[in-house]
């Protein structure tokens, strides 16, 4: 008798929920009213790589909840739905597709991993959803460029190449001999290939090792070995965090210290949090600024108290500024398509967006053909257990 | 580089012999695979970390909390979740476990979130050297400590009353009990002990690997192939096996491809289930349906 | 007599019209969940097969899925062949495919067994990974838009309908294949393997029978998968997931096959009402995957506590309960 009752309450409030789940997908309009405007998102909220998507999303929703204090955009306040990917295709599809079908979003921005990104244009791409400002980069992003897909960020190939090209310059790295390990996929190979593609310049440079890894690994005792073993100086890791600290302890468990070089995937200071002072003297090449180097440039002090504002408790690190970045590109766009907003009208402004300024990455210009809101990198080391612009 | 990769594969194989210890040690008191041991080292694992971080305390006296917290932790599982079903179908209580190890994992992630954190520890950075050969600290703490917790379990077991009953409940439920043992008692003894075997392995690894949601199911498999090879039923052999995988992954990695490493322990899960099903040194005869 | 068969008649005409006509009513997002929910639902009747009835535990299901659907993407884009004859095909390679982990399950039992069908998945899911060139790895593959005669089929509702196509003959062959030599002896083999054997049923032909049908479910399901998402990756073949269609299957009910379809809904509704429930008392800031593990940890204890022989069981109790009121008499349809 118990177990029948169990399951018939069970049962009834599965179908009580999908029914009202039913009558509440067929309310809607397409993510614009005269009050509000639903911007959604995607990041990687959950997995090794968490504190991405949980920064990011906090110094987003931080601007956008400043922007609707102070009135919202021509009257209208931002309702700001963000998702999770776990750094998983899959996952991202999915998540797309319930933001489009079933919370009707106006547009999408900040998205986090190229790989995602790729996977969940199939489903934003056909439903005519533009994608603002991801928060990520892959040559495959804006080649060839898609009218709904605005990104700002500097490639992976590019921040390499940017990386060799001043190393080339400096005496003591101008002949160095480079291993590399990445992650065996898109995203990794990018960086790997940046990283080939510079070196190949330079014929007092070479690369000689080379090693990769599943996405999720963790054991890299072999593939840091080997790196060792090929009499390699310095170290490229084209990864993300986590993984970048351990291949670097591992390193230094075997008594290796080649220089570490890293890509804005990974300059941050939770490398330095995870992988102590095995980190020292490591180069990372970024496209947005490293917050605990700069505190006290006007940008970074105006981005801390706005997130600072309401979420007191929450580190100013890359992600973050990340997602403070994106949204303030996002709301800029959304001001000057003016208050009759539509898709197309976002489109235009930001087509004519030019040099706008955050102060946390270069100047943003897009054009009629141009997709690629930002060229030029940041190159950092750590020096004394901090990151340190290096001029 | 092979006495290098052997020696790095000597300390992943003592957390995989633990484990696996745990493992086969609930498997011969209750006749069911915990799929929640992974759940248990990752909860030990936070709970050092909380301890270590709010009480600052050292990391020794860290230590000593956490493994009893996590044995109670064990014990309260037990209690609530494996009794009820202990009587019914294989699956039930299989699936059972496999449910309180999303519960903790979704608990883990909802207290202390899925950033990967570092586990604070006196031994980190440091190194032991001979010739070209080096060994971290930590790698030698874990394979120090895990050789005596080993050592007091084969004391426990061999010498006091409570491991002898837990030997006559292993081999024998309804003897036992017709000789006055307390199973039910037995049981949950075993889950603690376990909880505490688990807890050492994840408190002594994390240093190294980092603390996160996931790092417990991964561990699992690893220690379950371990405990086959071995031949699961056998504590020895579980301890064996687990040595034996962590050094067979580790030389296989260094000379195959990285594909085919991730999947070392499970092509040796088949091969030795298929070929010899009762493992290295398990006794003919153990199959159950 | 013919009373309580017109009955039933008008009652099945009935349910095929609501199911012909719900698509139009409902939103895209709804109808693909419940397209998911049958294509699981058929992976979980193929699952049954093998487990509810034959007894053999098995946590591969999902390596099948993932075989049959990177087998008809193949199909598809390298020799263009249509969804209709890609899917079936896949199922078939599949089938023949199961015989890698069907031969060697012959000579364990039990937890042995199950223990190997999640090493058989790990070590599928590193190939699927690692064969970069066949299977696109950890990026994925794309498929182009399935059509019909030059009718381009990919919105949710054209799946809908194939989809239901799909769950209605797998149910249908499922139920007719039980009824008929082969599924009695699988049936015998589940339930005591001796005394088949002492019966003269060959125990051998007929699991890697069972394996071979449960492939051919699972390939389907994979390949409707793979044509409907347009896309594939590994992560769409976690073992998290075979986990899940393993509690659908114990949920809808052990060995039955209208279960299946409930332990279809069931893996794929979960999530979303555990998301609802999550939203409107615990509020946006909670993460919502966290939530959801938590909720679907402790609902499949309470599952394996409270409702052992799964819901379909309970339906029927249910019903002939219901009947007994409505005449007197055995029951009606077994």
């Amino acid at each position: 008798m118990k177990k029948s009752l169990l399951v018939t309450v069970i049962s009834g409030i599965i179908v009580g929920l999908g029914c009202l789940g039913i009558s509440l997908a067929m309310a809607g309009d397409p993510g614009v009213t005269k009050t509000t405007i639903k911007i959604g998102s995607n990041m990687i909220l959950t997995g090794s790589a968490a504190y991405w998507g949980q920064g990011s999303d906090k110094g987003a929703r931080a601007y956008y909840t400043y922007i609707n204090e102070m009135g919202g955009i021509h009257g209208r306040k931002i309702e700001f739905i963000n998702s999770d990917s776990q750094f998983k295709p899959a996952q991202a599809v999915a998540a797309i597709k319930k933001l489009i079908e079933k919370d009707e979003i106006f547009i999408l921005m900040g998205m986090q991993s190229s790989v995602c990104i790729l996977a969940a244009e199939k489903v934003f791409g056909e439903a005519g959803v533009p994608l603002i400002a991801p928060i990520t980069m892959h040559r495959q992003l804006v080649d060839p460029p898609r009218k709904y897909l605005f990104v700002v960020f500097t490639e992976y190939w590019d921040q390499a190449q940017y990386m060799v090209d001043y190393m080339a310059k400096e005496a003591r790295w101008k002949n160095l001999k480079f291993a590399v390990i990445y992650q065996d996929d898109d995203f990794g190979k990018e960086g790997l290939a940046g990283l080939e593609d510079g070196v190949k310049k330079y014929p007092s440079m070479q690369v000689v090792a080379k090693e990769s890894f599943a996405p999720g690994a963790k054991d890299f005792s072999s593939q840091v070995l080997k790196c060792k073993q090929s009499g390699a100086q310095g170290l490229f890791l084209s990864c993300v965090t986590a993984q970048a600290a351990m291949m670097i302890k591992e390193a230094e468990k075997i008594g290796w210290k080649p220089l570490f070089m890293v890509h804005s995937a990974t300059a941050d200071d939770k490398l330095i949090e995870l992988a102590g002072p095995a980190t020292e003297g490591a180069l990372g090449v970024t496209n947005v600024v490293i917050p605990s180097s700069e505190k006290d440039s006007p940008p970074v002090k105006k981005a801390t108290e706005i997130i600072h504002k309401y979420y007191p408790d929450q580190a100013i690190d890359v992600p973050t500024i990340d997602g403070i970045a994106m949204a303030m590109i996002t709301v800029e766009g959304l001001k000057k398509a003016g208050p009759d907003l539509t898709r197309v009208k976002l489109i235009e402004a930001l087509e004519n967006m030019k040099n706008f300024e955050t102060g946390l990455v270069p100047p943003v210009t897009f054009g009629p053909n141009n997709r690629q809101g930002c060229r030029g990198a940041l190159l950092y080391q750590i020096q004394g257990g901090k990151f340190v612009r290096l001029k | 580089m092979l006495i290098q990769l052997i020696t790095g594969g000597l300390a992943i194989g003592s957390v995989y012999a633990l484990i696996a210890l745990a493992l086969v040690l609930i498997y011969k008191g209750s006749r069911l695979l915990n799929l929640a041991q992974g759940e248990l080292v990752t909860i030990a694992a936070y709970f050092s970390l909380a301890i270590l971080t709010q009480a600052r305390l050292p990391y020794l006296a860290g230590l000593v909390p956490a493994v009893i917290l996590a044995g109670v932790f064990a014990l309260i599982v037990e209690r609530i979740v494996i009794r009820p079903v202990v009587s019914s179908e294989e699956w039930s209580i299989l699936l059972a476990t496999w449910g309180v190890s999303i519960t903790i994992r979704g608990l883990i992630g909802l207290i202390w979130g899925h950033e990967p954190r570092p586990l604070p520890s006196p031994f980190t950075g440091q190194h032991l050297h001979w010739g070209a050969y080096a060994l971290s600290a930590q790698e030698m703490v874990i394979i120090v400590t895990s050789l005596f917790m080993l050592l007091i379990f084969y004391l426990f077991f061999k010498g006091t009353k409570a491991g002898l009953a837990m030997q006559v409940v292993a081999d024998n439920q309804m003897g036992a009990s017709l000789c006055g043992i307390s199973v039910g008692r037995i049981n949950a003894l075993t889950w603690m002990i376990s909880g505490m075997v688990a807890a050492v392995a994840g408190i002594t690894i994390s240093p190294i690997f980092f603390l996160q949601v996931e790092m417990g199911f991964e561990l699992l498999l690893s220690a379950f192939s371990a405990a086959v090879l071995g031949g699961f039923g056998s504590i020895v052999g579980a301890i064996i096996g687990g040595y034996l995988l962590g050094i067979i992954q580790a030389v296989t990695g260094g000379y195959m491809p990285e594909a085919i490493k991730s999947s070392v322990p499970f092509a040796l899960l088949i091969l030795v289930l298929v070929i010899r099903p009762t493992g290295l040194f398990g006794k003919a005869g153990v199959e159950k349906k | 007599m013919n009373a309580p068969l017109n009955r039933n008649r008008i009652l099945w005409a009935l349910l095929a019209i609501c199911l012909l006509l719900i698509p139009l009513g409902m939103s895209n997002y709804l109808t693909y969940l419940i397209n998911l929910s049958g294509i699981y639902a058929i992976a979980i009747i193929g699952l049954n097969i093998l487990m509810g009835r034959g007894g053999q535990m098995f946590f591969g299901p999902v390596a099948l899925m993932a075989m049959g659907a990177y087998g008809a993407a193949s199909l598809a884009n390298h020799l263009n062949f249509p969804f209709y004859i890609s899917i079936p095909l896949s199922g078939v390679i599949t089938s023949i495919l199961s015989l890698t982990i069907a031969f060697p399950a012959l000579r364990l039992r039990g937890l042995y067994l199950a223990m190997v069908s999640v090493g058989y998945h790990f070590i599928l899911e590193q190939i699927i990974g690692g064969w970069d060139s066949f299977t696109g790895g950890y990026n994925g593959l794309n498929l182009k838009k399935a059509s019909l005669g030059g009718i381009q089929l990919a919105s949710d509702k054209a799946f809908y309908y194939i989809i239901l196509l799909a769950v209605v003959l797998c149910f249908l062959g499922a139920r007719n294949l039980m009824k008929m030599r082969v599924g009695r002896a699988i049936w015998a083999l589940g339930q005591d393997p001796v005394a088949a054997s002492i019966q003269g049923i060959n125990v051998t032909s007929y699991k890697i029978a069972a394996f071979m049908v449960c492939a051919f479910y699972c390939g389907i399901s994979g390949g409707l998968l793979a044509h409907y998402l347009r896309y594939i990756t590994p992560y769409h073949f976690t073992i998290a997931i075979a986990i899940m269609l393993l509690v659908g299957m114990i949920v809808g009910g052990w060995g039955s096959l209208g279960g299946s379809i409930m332990g279809g809904f069931f893996v794929t509704f979960l999530p979303e009402v555990i998301g609802f429930f999550k939203d409107s008392f615990l509020g946006a800031s909670v993460a919502l995957y966290d939530a959801q593990e938590t909720i679907s940890g402790i609902l499949i204890i309470v599952v394996v506590i409270f409702i052992p022989k799964g819901l379909a069981e309970w339906v029927k109790e249910f019903k002939s309960r219901w009947s007994y009121h409505q005449r007197e008499g055995g029951d009606s349809d077994r």
